[in-house]
């Protein structure tokens, strides 16, 4: 039922609007017969030409251009049809058409004409030309794939003058040649090729040097209040001879000199003991006791000495040390200045050597598009005839075109209308108000 | 017999057989009226039929429902009363071929119905036609119920009357307020939605019931053919 009413529904504006309708479509369809009738013809005759390239990573390398790669056949077939629509080309074919010289303006109304579509996964090239007469658009295409070979042919070989390219590739050349050395001479300089290495090593060595100064510190200190001790008890011992001077057990010499001292002592008084204090035997002893103690006294006078030595000797070790890690300091600051500048200097060199390989194919491009005789092979393989029909105006797409956008249109025409017309149609329109809907009159004849 | 009399009468032979017009005739299309008009009728059958605007076509509504109600009744004894309350414009009694000399207005204002009352314009239908006189409704005599003109309606089984456009005269609320049954007559693809719903909130404003509405002068787009395969 509801498919029922939606058909009739459906139905019903149709014909509502049939009238419309049937108006729009044929004013459309009409216009569209009539531009199908009235349009000139257009003739398009095609051409196809097989291009092959030499260049290879061989032919590159012999041209001392190591850096650039060889072009690829979308590449050449893009500089070759380039070429062909090139004003040079069509200026010379057109002139071989007319059979006099044509002008710039003449070209460019025909290169507007002109389509050149590289044929896909090949090195064909497919040239068209449209224009109202079959035979001229034929003849023309002809003419341009003559004019073309000649133009190619024509053209210098490359590697002659030196090109800007060239001259802003040696200067490019230059400078990453000179950061190259300016890199070279920051790291052997600084030591440092690994960065993180002789941080960690300097770091240790640091750590090193400021123990050995701690046990350096603590010598000096003991070697100090020895040489100050001994000092004091040599004075002491000057003063008084029987002044008693402790003697570490280590120290033979001095443990020596003082048992002969006793034994002196003891001595003296046995002479003493024995003898008037005039004898000699007393006098002996007197003078062999003296002589002991000025050696003991010497002897504690140059352990003095040599205590002074020793505290020289550990103040300059520990004086180096400090030096040492004073330096290792330094150098351990200054890393993170030369990691940074070589880092600049990595990245200005990789921009450069970029720029440089970019410039080297450019070069290669330039070189192949603007032609080494050699580089390009061109052969015609089929050459254009006058086509028998007009491929424009294309009257069955236009006609099933303009059909579905005149149905398109004026549906969408009907729709809007319809959707904007407020007034009483069906009995809908009383149930939506809350009408009870009673009959429906025709309209009388 | 009027010229619109001789066209009913020609539908009316011919209804059912060839005066198809879209799939439908006129005699059905009545018939479908009477039947709706039947179901939705409450206390009396009294019914005013008004337009929202001039030319929908009230008239011709009201005219094909009697005349088909005359063919149904022909062989009972129930009749149709048909009153022109339409001032503006007054036809019925052109289409019947009847006199307006004396109509409704003279009758709310003597109450004298023989004088007034035209009988058997069609078999089995009364006519009261609109009058000369300007129209004054005394409600006390439509309300009281020993009033002439309830107790002559009261003879009817059908009370039709055909009112002004409910927008141009102030009559058509007036009657709508009286009659209270209302049937609001549109034109196809003339009436716009909004002002059939106004004249709806209008008669129900002067107290009047809305019990439906009908679509006049409907154009069947679609050809019969078709219409009757879908």
């Amino acid at each position: 039922m509801g498919a029922s009413f939606s058909l009739r529904y459906f139905l019903r504006i149709v014909f509502d609007y049939l009238g419309f309708i049937v108006v729009s479509l044929l004013i459309i369809n009409g216009a569209v017969i009539a531009y199908n009738i009235l349009a000139p013809r257009q003739y398009v005759a095609s051409t196809r030409v097989y291009v092959e390239s030499a260049v290879s990573e061989v032919t590159l390398v012999q041209k001392d251009r190591p850096f650039a790669t060889p072009p690829s056949v979308e590449q050449i077939l893009s500089t070759e049809s380039e070429i062909i629509i090139s004003h040079p080309v069509v200026q010379s074919a057109l002139g071989r058409l007319r059979g006099r010289e044509a002008t710039a303006e003449e070209a460019s109304q025909v290169i507007a004409k002109l389509q050149v579509i590289p044929l896909k996964k090949s090195n064909v090239l497919r040239i068209d030309f449209q224009s109202g007469n079959p035979d001229e658009a034929a003849k023309f295409l002809n003419f341009l794939v003559e004019a073309y070979r000649e133009f190619r042919g024509s053209i210098a070989p490359t590697g002659q003058p030196v090109s800007k390219v060239q001259a802003r590739l040696q200067s490019l050349r230059f400078q990453i040649d000179s950061l190259y050395a300016a890199q070279e001479a920051l790291l052997t300089s600084s030591n440092m090729a690994d960065f993180d290495n002789t941080m960690r090593f300097l770091s240790q060595s640091i750590f090193d040097a400021e123990t050995r100064q701690g046990q350096l510190d603590e010598q000096l200190a003991e070697v100090r209040r020895q040489a100050s001790y001994y000092t004091q008890e040599l004075a002491a011992y000057k003063d008084d001879p029987s002044h008693s001077v402790i003697v570490p057990e280590g120290w033979v010499t001095a443990n020596r000199t003082v048992e002969e001292l006793e034994a002196a002592e003891q001595a003296l008084l046995s002479a003493r003991q024995t003898y008037a204090e005039n004898s000699e035997p007393v006098a002996a002893s007197i003078r062999r006791l003296d002589r002991l103690r000025k050696q003991f006294a010497g002897i504690l006078a140059s352990h003095v000495a040599d205590l002074r030595l020793k505290e020289q000797s550990l103040t300059s070790q520990r004086s180096q040390y400090g030096q040492r890690v004073q330096q290792q300091r330094s150098e351990l600051l200054g890393i993170p200045e030369v990691k940074s500048r070589t880092q600049s200097i990595e990245s200005a060199l990789e921009n450069l050597n970029r720029l440089y390989t970019d410039l080297v194919r450019q070069q290669m491009s330039d070189d192949v598009g603007t032609g080494a005789q050699s580089d390009v092979a061109i052969s015609l393989l089929s050459p254009a005839t006058p086509p028998q029909d007009a491929a424009y105006p294309r009257r069955l797409q236009n006609i099933l075109l303009g059909l579905l956008g005149s149905l398109v249109f004026t549906i969408t025409l009907v729709y809007i209308l319809e959707s904007l017309d407020t007034t009483v149609k069906t009995s809908l329109d009383f149930e939506r108000l809350g009408i009870p809907f009673l009959s429906s009159f025709s309209k009388s004849e | 017999m009027s010229i619109y009399k001789d066209l009913l009468t020609q539908q009316g032979t011919s209804s059912g057989t060839s005066a198809a017009m879209g799939g439908k005739n006129l005699s059905s299309e009545a018939q479908h009226l009477h039947h709706m008009l039947d179901q939705h009728l409450q206390s009396n059958s009294w019914v005013m039929f008004t337009a929202t605007h001039g030319g929908a076509g009230s008239t011709r509504v009201v005219l094909e429902l009697a005349q088909y109600l005359s063919e149904a009744l022909a062989h009972g004894d129930q009749r149709v009363l048909l009153v022109d309350g339409n001032s503006q414009s007054p036809t019925l009694h052109h289409l019947l071929d009847g006199t307006n000399a004396m109509g409704l207005s003279e009758l709310l204002i003597t109450g004298r119905v023989e004088q007034i009352l035209q009988r058997d314009v069609l078999p089995q239908v009364d006519f009261i036609s609109n009058g000369t006189g300007h129209l004054m409704f005394p409600e006390a005599m439509f309300r009281t119920q020993d009033s002439t003109v309830m107790q002559l309606f009261s003879q009817y089984r059908y009370v039709l009357v055909d009112a002004p456009p409910l927008f141009s005269h102030p009559d058509a609320l007036v009657l709508a307020r009286l009659f209270s049954s209302v049937v609001l007559v549109t034109e196809y693809r003339k009436t716009k939605k909004d002002v059939l719903e106004e004249a709806k909130r209008r008669v129900e404003g002067a107290g009047g019931h809305v019990i439906g509405g009908v679509i006049n002068k409907l154009q069947h787009s679609i050809p019969a053919w078709l219409y009757n395969r879908i």
